[in-house]
């Protein structure tokens, strides 16, 4: 698998606790694979910074499915429902119309949290071209790869919505990164905390009716002024 | 003693420069200092019990200004052009005062025909850091204490400027991952944990000024004792 092109360049600019996050990434995916065959992306989330990083088989492979596309036409012969049974109660169906709004070539999801010290730090989301592809494999998948099975949701993100968090992470990266430095800023001017200094950004944002990030960037101009 | 000093005044007109917080003593000593410079700069007399006079820069004492101020939650921006004037040259001081808005901060040690060359510059609008310390001075230990490498000091400079990942490994030619590596043991080293302590303590100690360079900070040496306090 590949990195998303916005996945390389958080990963240039999140400061992590290992050396190399790329190469955790790696591991991660080297046991995904091995443990499910069918895997066709991955996303690892750090929910203290919610920063997400994605990998895709192909990045033509798990785009969004056009809204007009007919129900489970993308889904291979064996996964399809027959026609003509699809009781309103049948849960079987409605996963499969699930997966007719998802991702072209995701038919199965199933997220992992991984816990430390009692709680929840990082999430592992992992994609597969089949729908029953993580049947029977979630305990060996949560072993593998340090997570809890107990807390394991599938096919809750069959639209792929993780890689548009991975797409917008740079940006965020970027955005704490002008407010980060300016609560250093002012921290320093005004002889506070930067516990107080990230408040006061934070009320006269507020009182602005403008978002942390623009009071920020006034801070910045007033330093440079 | 030598006359001719660049660059000149603006538009060849003299620098009126006022003193605030000092005594009259010392007023008049910094008038006699610059009388053979009267030609480009002119201190104006010290009057205790008035404001100070409109000029085009105000010498000051930082560590009397801040006595001054008592409400630290009032901004304390320089309403004109406040140059920090001190004995105190510690890479602390400095950096506190230029992040508080001083156009400058000179250093009570230099000799004459330096600080008249530092003023014109003041005058013309550039930013003068010339904390040039007498030999003698005991040196300032802030930094040092925490035994940052010169690349560390480096990378927390640049973090304080508000410089990427991206750009600090352009500008000191490595790698991002040595980038990573330099944050993360110049932060264990002075013990912080977020970028927001990590710009406070560069402010603090010094470091804001060598990544200021889009500031036009004048390149006045500096002396060995301050410099090595973070190198």
């Amino acid at each position: 698998m590949e990195l998303l092109p916005q996945s390389r360049e958080a990963l240039d600019e999140y400061v992590a606790t290992v050396d190399d996050l790329e190469h955790e990434l790696r591991v991660i995916e080297g046991w995904a694979l091995r443990t499910v065959p069918e895997c066709v992306a991955m996303s690892v989330t750090f929910l203290d910074d919610d920063v997400t990083f994605t990998l895709v088989a192909s990045p033509d492979t798990t785009r969004p499915v056009s809204a007009l596309t007919p129900i489970g036409e993308h889904l291979e012969a064996a996964d399809r429902p027959v026609a003509g049974t699809e009781p309103a109660l049948d849960e079987d169906w409605w996963a499969d119309m699930a997966r007719s709004r998802a991702s072209v070539g995701i038919a199965s999801t199933v997220s992992l949290p991984v816990v430390a010290q009692g709680r929840v730090v990082l999430s592992i989301d992992l994609y597969a071209s089949t729908a029953h592809a993580f049947h029977g494999r979630l305990d060996a998948l949560a072993e593998a790869l340090g997570a809890s099975q107990a807390g394991a949701v599938t096919n809750a993100d069959l639209g792929f919505d993780s890689r548009r968090r991975a797409e917008e992470t740079p940006g965020r990266l970027r955005d704490q990164r002008v407010l980060d430095v300016a609560v250093g800023l002012l921290a320093a001017r005004e002889g506070v905390t930067v516990e107080i200094a990230r408040a006061i950004v934070g009320q006269a944002a507020s009182f602005a009716g403008v978002t942390e990030v623009e009071a920020a960037l006034v801070v910045h101009a007033l330093h440079q002024s | 003693m030598e006359r001719h000093i660049s660059p000149t005044s603006p538009a060849g007109q003299v620098i009126r420069v006022a003193v605030k917080d000092e005594s009259e003593l010392v007023v008049r000593g910094i008038q006699a200092m610059l009388a053979p410079y009267a030609d480009q700069v002119v201190v104006l007399p010290a009057r205790p019990d008035q404001p100070t006079p409109l000029s085009d820069l105000t010498l000051y004492e930082p560590s009397r200004h801040r006595g001054a101020a008592t409400a630290r939650s009032v901004p304390r921006r320089f309403p004109t052009r406040m140059v920090a004037y001190s004995w105190d040259c510690s890479a602390q001081m400095v950096s506190t005062e230029m992040a508080l808005g001083a156009a400058g901060y000179i250093s009570k040690w230099l000799p004459a025909r330096r600080l008249v060359r530092d003023l014109l510059q003041l005058a013309a609008g550039r930013v003068v850091v010339d904390a040039w310390e007498s030999p003698q001075e005991p040196e300032v230990e802030s930094g040092h204490a925490f035994r940052l490498t010169q690349r560390e000091t480096d990378v927390l400079s640049l973090i304080a400027a508000g410089r990427s990942n991206q750009e600090i490994a352009l500008q000191e030619h490595i790698s991002i991952n040595s980038v990573k590596s330099y944050i993360r043991s110049a932060y264990a080293k002075i013990e912080v944990t977020s970028r927001s302590q990590a710009v406070l303590w560069a402010i603090r100690h010094g470091l804001l000024l060598a990544a200021a360079a889009g500031r036009d900070v004048v390149p006045v040496p500096v002396s060995a004792p301050v410099r090595a306090a973070h190198r």
